[in-house]
């Protein structure tokens, strides 16, 4: 076998193997071991994870399917994260349809994470992401990172760097189409 | 005069009353999960993992799973179960016809008693959702025992409404005479024959069944709608039996911030206006017209005020509410076309389902039964709240919504096709390489040619070590040794008798004496030796053995398992390939059926508004003359 | 909060009769019915439709299903970790950690949904994965609350032989009738 057979099989390795950890992901029970890459864009299908929350019950992102979600990743050592957290709650309160937001935090000390969140008097669950693992999964360069989900799993806008202006959000919640 | 008041009322009555025939449907998915008897003992665990699916709502992945191990053969243990299982996922997921099938086959074989009489329940609810109410209650008659968890109530609660769909309302109200229970089930069922019974004539039995729903302990929304509903219909069925004061009792129960508080408003003014109060009709009539205008109630607000304006004499507010009446239509006809126009364009039924409250708000939303309880306010969607009521509109709003996920996931499937396609061209290739040089392999090595001279040499060993052959054991130099003494003693036997004779025969005695003794020593040693070479090779050669028969097999299994791959990937990718237009082409239709239906209603909301606007220039007119003619009435 | 209608009014007029009753109420005869003429063959010719292609796309993904396992997972190396719950007070799990041959291959935080799903007797599927034939250890770990509060913490160990079929483990929490606590009870089928 040439060096180009080489190249050829291993493209087809990798992409058998990106494409068969989508499928995977969908058919749901069989478990895949998940790797870290690149930030889900536009029309991906959020990775599906699990975390605790403040209240130290487990959540999961998948059982929001149905549901419009807002996935706002944050850090206590961030300081336009807690702009993007209110305006995330404000959003949420007024859009129609009942827009469910969900705070991820990538604070490796849970009791600060629990303090700022607490602090902000957030109406709605913040996930401790102690380890950093959904942070990879979605492969989260600046914060705040804001994610618009649609009723079936898929990201349809996401925001990095700045806070969301209210109005555009609820807007844009507005126009998704199912 | 009198007459056609009452004539009137029935009307109204009537309109209000005209609840969709299957209002028994309460409660979540069709196959809930309190149908199924508390765990039994888990013995398939592929079956376990279609339940662990089921539990949480998640049925279509449940039914795939399902289907999966019952074609495998992975779930003996559940079979009766499974089957049954699989219709009622099929009845949650819409697909009545399939259901029927499966339920209908698993009654053709023999079954327990407790899975067969769910079977024909399930039956007996499709037939009567399909108007078909003689197989209904057949199906029903075939159930002999009583069915687990919430399936007894609802089965009562469907007999009770074949019944009633039937006329045979005596039967149905004895048949809920022995019924005590609280549940919303019971409840419903008063309501059904309450109403029935407004409708066939009954008035008083009617009533009072009414009156029982409308003041039980409701204690969730589901409950709370329906009191609220009883009220409203007895409410107006006392209004049409020219019974006010009862009548503005029963609509007082009523919520003042709920799906019926509009009607409610409306009879309520009506009560008071048929007890000749039209000073305290105002209260709900005023409240009602501040709310917004789509509503129907709301709209005949507009209308009503000024009437009792007229009847208090304050003929001058009364001509100005009118005509602020017919502007207050003019607009709303405007918006109506704004909205038809808007339905015409396209998209509406995404606006719906997109603004639609999801299952985070309204729990038990899953499934196939899964109701749309309030439309958005949007251009689009202002209007549809009264379609949304409407059983068939909503049905295809479902069928809608499944056609996009279904499409969703067939694109998924798509992307995961290719990516199994390269996988198979990766193992097609990776064999074709391998496929030479096993048959080499193969080829080269002599496996009998080996064992043959292995088994020769056992056999020669076994000789060996039973005749105690010293010679065979023997080094190659000590097998000359041996030879040369021989020699030796064959030329010392040719030799005269004498002394060299004898010198010679002395040394090869002694040579011979020094040999055997070696050999015999060390013969255990080496025959040890030579054994344990031989178990070596012994074992050498089972190693190969087996390793050639793996390759043989994995030879045979590789090219024809790679072939079948590759095949079931084309051919599964041309299903896809062909099944997406058709969705899309389904979905495009259901859009189409659906936005007729909504421009149809729209059209009659226009047609209502255009005759109150002309009522209220009839009566504006009539006040004009009147006031002309000098005096009130 | 629920406010109920029927305020009472300070004044009481005159009695007026309800002569004229307002055709308003006649207007009511024109209310129309919100599905009133759309054929209802229509309808039901689209939604006969739509079951058909419901069905069809049902078949497709069981076929597809089935592909993808032997495809990823053929029998001959496919291993399955199940995970069941049969505790007779309620055992809130909250995760159960897998290790195959020194490497974690499962970390799994059960939500409320799931909890409840495993006590009515669900099984999940907690692992699918490819082993070569031969001898393998498996290390399961599961964490949760148990009533009172009580935290528990307990693992098992498995050594198993992957032999030419698809190896089934399943991992059960189950509580002793003595110890009145969740314990690991493993059972393996070839």
């Amino acid at each position: 076998m040439d060096s180009s057979d080489h190249a050829a099989r291993a493209r087809l390795k990798a992409r058998a193997h990106t494409a068969a950890l989508a499928a995977a992901a969908l058919a749901g029970a069989i478990a895949f071991p998940l790797l870290a890459h690149a930030a889900p864009g536009a029309g991906a299908t959020a990775p599906d994870f699990a975390l605790k929350d403040l209240a130290g019950r487990n959540q999961r992102l998948s059982e929001f399917r149905g549901d419009v979600v807002v996935l706002t990743f944050w850090a206590s050592w961030c300081g336009p994260c807690r702009g993007a957290l209110q305006s995330v709650g404000d959003a949420v309160g007024t859009a129609t349809g009942g827009p469910v937001a969900i705070g991820i935090s990538l604070d490796r000390d849970a009791v600060r994470a629990a303090s700022v969140a607490d602090s902000l008097d957030l109406r709605f669950p913040s996930l401790l992401d102690v380890d950093q693992a959904v942070g990879r999964l979605y492969d989260v360069q600046h914060l705040p990172l804001t994610l618009l989900i649609d009723r079936e799993g898929v990201v349809r806008e996401s925001w990095a760097r700045a806070p969301v202006p209210p109005a555009v959000l609820v807007q844009t919640i507005g126009e998704l189409e199912p | 005069m009198v007459s056609r008041v009452r004539h009137c009322w029935l009307i109204v009555a009537g309109a209000l009353l005209a609840l969709p025939g299957a209002a028994a449907v309460a409660g979540p998915g069709a196959a809930g999960a309190s149908d199924l008897p508390p765990p039994a003992k888990i013995r398939d665990l592929d079956y376990g993992d279609v339940l662990f699916h089921f539990f949480q709502d998640d049925y279509f992945a449940a039914l795939v799973r399902l289907e999966v191990a019952s074609e495998l053969g992975r779930i003996p243990e559940h079979a009766g179960e499974a089957e049954l299982l699989a219709g009622g996922l099929y009845l949650s997921l819409g697909m009545h016809a399939e259901a029927r099938r499966r339920f209908d086959a698993l009654l053709a074989g023999p079954v327990p008693q407790s899975v067969s009489d769910r079977a024909h329940f399930y039956l007996a609810r499709i037939a009567f959702q399909r108007g078909y109410l003689d197989d209904a209650w057949r199906s029903l008659e075939r159930i002999r025992g009583t069915l687990p968890g919430e399936l007894e109530p609802e089965r009562r609660l469907l007999a009770a409404n074949v019944l009633m769909a039937q006329g045979r309302y005596r039967e149905a109200a004895d048949s809920l005479d022995g019924w005590t229970d609280v549940t919303v089930w019971s409840h419903f069922a008063r309501f059904n024959l309450g109403v029935a019974l407004v409708r066939a004539g009954d008035g008083a039995r009617g009533r009072q069944l009414l009156e029982t729903v409308g003041i039980i302990e409701a204690r969730d929304e589901e409950q709370l709608a329906l009191r609220d509903r009883a009220n409203l219909a007895l409410g107006f069925a006392l209004l049409q039996d020219r019974q006010a004061e009862p009548a503005a009792v029963a609509l007082s129960r009523v919520r003042l911030d709920g799906p019926y508080t509009n009607r409610a408003l409306l009879g309520l003014g009506w009560a008071e206006a048929d007890a000749a109060r039209p000073q305290r009709a105002l209260v709900p009539w005023l409240e009602l017209r501040e709310r917004p205008i789509v509503d129907a109630a709301v709209q005949e607000s507009y209308l009503a005020v000024p009437f009792a304006y007229a009847k208090l004499a304050a003929n001058g507010q009364a001509a100005g509410q009118y005509r602020q009446a017919v502007s207050a239509y003019a607009a709303e006809s405007k918006r109506i076309d704004e909205s038809i126009a808007a339905i015409r364009r396209g998209g509406f039924l995404d606006a719906v389902l997109d603004a639609a409250p999801g299952p985070a708000a309204e729990p038990g939303s899953a499934g196939w039964l899964w109701q749309l309880q309030r439309a958005p306010d949007a251009p689009h969607t202002r209007y549809l709240y009264q379609l949304l009521a409407s059983h068939e509109f909503q049905e295809g709003l479902k069928n809608y919504r499944d056609l996009r996920i279904m499409q969703r996931n067939l694109r998924t499937w798509a992307g995961s096709l290719e990516a199994f396609d390269a996988m198979t061209a990766a193992r097609e290739a990776a064999a074709a390489t391998v496929e030479p040089r096993k048959a080499e392999m193969l080829a080269g090595t002599d496996l009998e040619g080996l064992e043959r001279r292995r088994g020769a040499l056992a056999g020669r060993l076994a000789e060996i070590a039973e005749a105690r052959d010293l010679a065979a054991v023997a080094t190659p130099e000590e097998l000359a040794q041996w030879r040369k003494l021989d020699e030796l003693e064959a030329r010392v036997a040719a030799l005269p008798p004498g002394e060299k004779h004898d010198a010679l025969a002395e040394r090869a005695r002694v040579l011979r004496g020094i040999l055997t003794w070696r050999l015999d020593e060390t013969y255990k040693l080496r025959l040890w030796h030579l054994r344990a070479g031989l178990q070596e090779a012994d074992a050498a050669l089972a190693e190969t053995r087996s390793r050639l028969a793996l390759v043989r097999d994995a030879g045979d299994l590789a090219p024809r398992s790679t072939a079948g791959f590759a095949g079931r990937v084309d051919e599964l990718d041309r299903r896809v390939s062909r099944l997406q237009p058709r969705i899309d082409a389904a979905a495009a239709a259901q859009e189409q059926v659906l936005a007729r239906i909504a421009v149809r209603a729209l059209e009659a909301q226009k047609a209502r508004l255009a005759s109150y606007a002309t009522q209220a220039q009839f009566a504006l007119a009539a006040l004009y003359d009147g006031a002309a003619s000098g005096g009130g009435r | 909060m629920k406010e109920h209608i029927g305020r009472r009014l300070p004044n009481r007029r005159r009695q007026l009769s309800f002569a004229s009753t307002l055709l308003l109420l006649g207007a009511t005869l024109l209310a129309a019915r919100a599905d009133a003429a759309e054929p209802a063959s229509e309808l039901r010719t689209v939604d006969q439709d739509v079951q058909a292609l419901k069905k069809e796309l049902v078949d497709l993904n069981r076929d597809l299903f089935r592909l993808e396992e032997e495809l990823l997972y053929p029998a001959s190396t496919q291993v399955a970790v199940f995970l069941s719950v049969n505790v007779g007070t309620f055992f809130a799990l909250d995760s159960v950690q897998l290790r195959l041959d020194g490497k974690e291959v499962a970390n799994y935080l059960y939500t409320e949904r799931e909890v409840s799903a495993l006590h009515r007797g669900g099984v999940q599927k907690l692992y699918l994965g490819n082993v070569k034939a031969g001898d393998h250890e498996l290390v399961a770990t599961f964490t949760g609350k148990g009533p009172h509060e009580r935290d528990y913490r307990r693992g098992t160990t498995l050594r198993f032989e992957k032999a030419v079929g698809a190896k089934y483990v399943e991992l059960r929490i189950t509580d002793r009738e003595s110890a009145l606590q969740p314990e690991f009870a493993v059972r393996q089928w070839d």
